[in-house]
């Protein structure tokens, strides 16, 4: 599965360069998975519940995040670190999902993504029949 | 506010971090960015995934320290990272701040992971505006 992921992964646009609000950013993501559940983790912060967007397309799971710039108009960077702009990234699951059982919860700045696996995926005893 | 110089200020900033920073690690997290207005700093960092309370931010002497930690994810039974992109650990980072910026006034601000510190001028150091009477 983890080939899977890597395979397709990085469908985000490539970034404008040298701007210091650049559209698109990929947020850094932990995929953690058991027999039942991935679990999606992805930094985005200034997003909150409101701004981020998760969807489920067959395999592919895009989530996005828009940021507000978090500094009034008027000031003038004197150093800048680090870019601001929205976030977006695609994922190609390898398993199917349980739809209506996917969570999103979004804190601090981290969606939590908990997408279970849906049963038909999961080993199942078949048994067989003599005639 | 002096910045005419910003190089001075950037290589301030990096001996601070070597100072504070102690072992491996990037001393380099969390990112900031400062921004200025008349009388005001403005600094900002992204640490998402932090509890507030677990923020720790300093001034003294004029050396602003931001200090905490990120936890990583405990795993489960069975569980295990197919993807493992965020960092996590301590993190300690330390800037001198320019002599004029009053410590004691300095707010502090955590919201969806983004830190926002306003570090206002003291009064003292504050431009005023000198009045010219005509004749």
């Amino acid at each position: 599965m983890k080939h899977e992921i890597d395979k397709k992964e990085n469908t985000v646009p490539k970034p404008k360069p040298k701007h210091v609000h650049e559209k698109n950013l990929m947020p850094h993501v932990d995929i953690i998975e058991n027999g039942a559940n991935i679990l999606v983790l992805a930094d985005m912060p200034g997003v909150d519940e409101k701004s981020v967007e998760v969807e489920l397309e067959r395999q592919e799971l895009k989530i996005s995040g828009k940021v507000t710039p978090y500094v009034p108009e008027g000031y003038t960077p004197v150093f800048t670190e680090y870019k601001q702009g929205n976030f977006q990234r695609t994922f190609t699951l390898g398993d199917s999902i349980n739809r209506s059982g996917i969570k999103a919860v979004m804190k601090n700045g981290v969606l939590r993504l908990t997408l279970p696996k849906s049963k038909d995926v999961q080993p199942r005893k078949i048994t067989v029949l003599s005639e | 506010m002096l910045f005419a110089n910003n190089y001075y200020f950037d290589r301030l900033r990096r001996e601070m971090d070597e100072l504070f920073s102690g072992l491996a690690h990037s001393s380099e997290f969390p990112p900031v960015n400062l921004y200025t207005k008349e009388n005001e700093l403005v600094m900002t960092a992204d640490i998402p995934g932090l509890e507030a309370e677990y923020l720790d931010i300093n001034c003294k002497d004029n050396i602003l320290t931001i200090r905490g930690e990120r936890k990583p994810q405990e795993l489960g039974e069975n569980q295990s990272y197919i993807k493992c992109e965020r960092s996590c650990g301590k993190f300690n980072r330390a800037f001198s701040l320019p002599k004029d910026i009053d410590s004691e006034k300095i707010e502090a601000k955590y919201k969806n992971g983004v830190l926002i510190l306003r570090l206002p001028v003291a009064e003292a150091a504050k431009h005023k505006k000198i009045k010219v009477s005509g004749e």
